[in-house]
């Protein structure tokens, strides 16, 4: 299978602290990534190098064939075929659901706006928000939001999603709102990074999960293989404290 | 209800106090009502206008200064940053009447320009020097996700500055732009030191003509506040019809 994206040797320094030390990660088409680890171990970095929201100090990360660089059109480019889906203050306040998905589309993927919004409010009604279309973020519960971004993601089309804690901010019952419909998006074939600590996602969407601690991918395994036998001590360790 | 009747008996009462001030003055004091403002409403309504015009423009010139400066503030380039700083720095550590007086008889000379001008650039490049800091607030005030988020979806940083910032920074800053552009036209009052006519002249003209300097101040008084008054009041539907469910 072709490799979506493939990312080498990344590194990436705040200052004096070093918190990519050398990740490399390959992606293939349809694949559901699930990235584990404890905090500030640079997971959620990691995933920001991939499209260039943190500009890596070296490295290389090539996405559909496309070697990732720090200019505009290579980024506009890229950044249209990979979506990202954040922890929280993902839709843009000052517009409606509906404006949320469609802004982008008649923006960055030149739809036609009549198009674009019967695209939109399929892709909402996708995530079961068919009857909020036209109510703003700040009318939407934490959950309602998370997956009005999904939804907007999707419209998209893009070739992959890359989440960074997408539920770490909702309490548990929007949590599993919004894992439904990721676990779903993964069922049909979605190709996916995702950085949560949500084990039961893991477990049953993921192809494989990645172990990072201390800016580097301490392991990777199939889910189940993972979580029965971890081969690193820091992720035993890991692991004894999500249970 | 309530709070309208608490409202009024609040206002009621600093009225009293006005009054009994009003008094106090009047044992003291001939007032010749009949006499200002009535035999002068023509003079109060020439510098009314001029209030009005002068005030217009520096809105304009001063939010444009305002927008331009606040981005420049916030800016990837330093020079840009430290421009704007220096620029804010001198205004705001100037009295704005030594603003009016070095713009008028100094550069007013050089380029040989009416005092009209001379005024509406003083009190734009003064106040815009307040509207830099509330934009940049403004812009300042938005989450740093937004940026990224606009940023992750490919849209350009001209999209993401006039289509996602920009209008979130915009209702953000409202309240204080009004109140800054009311400081902006009790400000214009100012001009009146290089002999513009407009309102606070106007007054002074009508006070040494009728010796009536009161009478005057007052009518003058009355005035400002209805133009300020108004202005807050429009600015109060302005927020609302903006504002993000």
């Amino acid at each position: 299978m072709t490799s979506v994206i493939s990312a080498k040797h990344v590194k990436k320094s705040f200052g004096s602290t070093s918190v990519l030390k050398d990740v490399s990660m390959e992606v293939k088409k349809g694949e559901v990534v699930v990235l584990m680890g404890p905090s500030g171990t640079g997971k959620s970095t990691f995933l920001r190098t991939l499209n260039f929201l943190e500009v890596p100090d070296g490295g290389e990360i090539v996405f559909n064939n496309m070697k990732m660089e720090n200019n505009p059109l290579i980024l506009r480019q890229a950044r249209s075929q990979m979506a990202f889906v954040s922890q929280s203050y993902n839709l843009f306040p000052h517009m409606s659901a509906l404006k949320n998905v469609v802004y982008p589309l008649v923006k960055v993927k030149k739809i036609g706006k009549s198009e674009a919004k019967i695209k939109a409010i399929e892709m909402l009604s996708r995530v079961g928000l068919s009857d909020k279309i036209k109510s703003y973020p700040g009318q939407l519960s934490g959950g309602q939001k998370q997956r009005v971004a999904i939804a907007r993601a999707i419209a998209m089309k893009p070739d992959l999603i890359l989440f960074d804690e997408p539920t770490s901010a909702l309490d548990p019952e929007m949590t599993a709102e919004v894992l439904s419909v990721m676990k779903e998006l993964a069922d049909r074939g979605t190709t996916m990074i995702v950085v949560t600590h949500e084990v039961n996602f893991a477990r049953y969407a993921a192809d494989r999960v990645v172990f990072m601690a201390d800016g580097v991918v301490m392991e990777e395994a199939q889910p189940e293989d993972f979580f029965k036998s971890p081969k690193t001590e820091k992720a035993l360790k890991f692991l004894a404290r999500l249970s | 209800m309530n709070r309208i009747l608490k409202k009024i008996s609040i206002a009621a009462f600093i009225a009293a106090i006005f009054g009994v001030l009003y008094y106090l003055l009047s044992l003291q004091y001939p007032f010749h009502w009949n006499i200002v403002p009535t035999d002068y409403l023509n003079l109060y309504f020439l510098g009314l206008l001029m209030t009005l015009k002068i005030s217009f423009f520096s809105i304009v010139l001063s939010f444009a200064i305002g927008i331009i400066g606040g981005i420049m503030k916030v800016a990837k380039s330093e020079t840009l940053r430290d421009l704007a700083g220096v620029y804010v720095t001198f205004f705001r550590n100037i009295p704005l009447l030594v603003v009016i007086l070095l713009v008028y008889y100094g550069v007013g000379t050089i380029f040989d320009f009416p005092r009209f001008w001379a005024a509406v650039i003083a009190l734009s490049t003064f106040e815009g020097a307040y509207m830099i800091e509330i934009i940049r607030a403004g812009i300042q005030s938005i989450p740093k996700e937004q940026f990224e988020t606009a940023e992750a979806l490919g849209l350009s940083a001209k999209e993401r500055f006039f289509d996602i910032i920009l209008p979130q920074a915009f209702r953000n800053s409202l309240p204080s732009l009004t109140g800054q552009f009311i400081s902006l036209v009790k400000d214009s009052s100012l001009a009146s030191i290089i002999a513009i006519n407009e309102l606070t002249q106007r007054g002074n003209q009508v006070a040494t003509m009728a010796l009536a300097s009161f009478e005057s101040y007052i009518t003058i008084a009355v005035i400002y506040f209805t133009i300020t008054y108004a202005l807050s009041f429009i600015s109060a539907k302005i927020e609302r019809r903006f504002a993000i469910p």
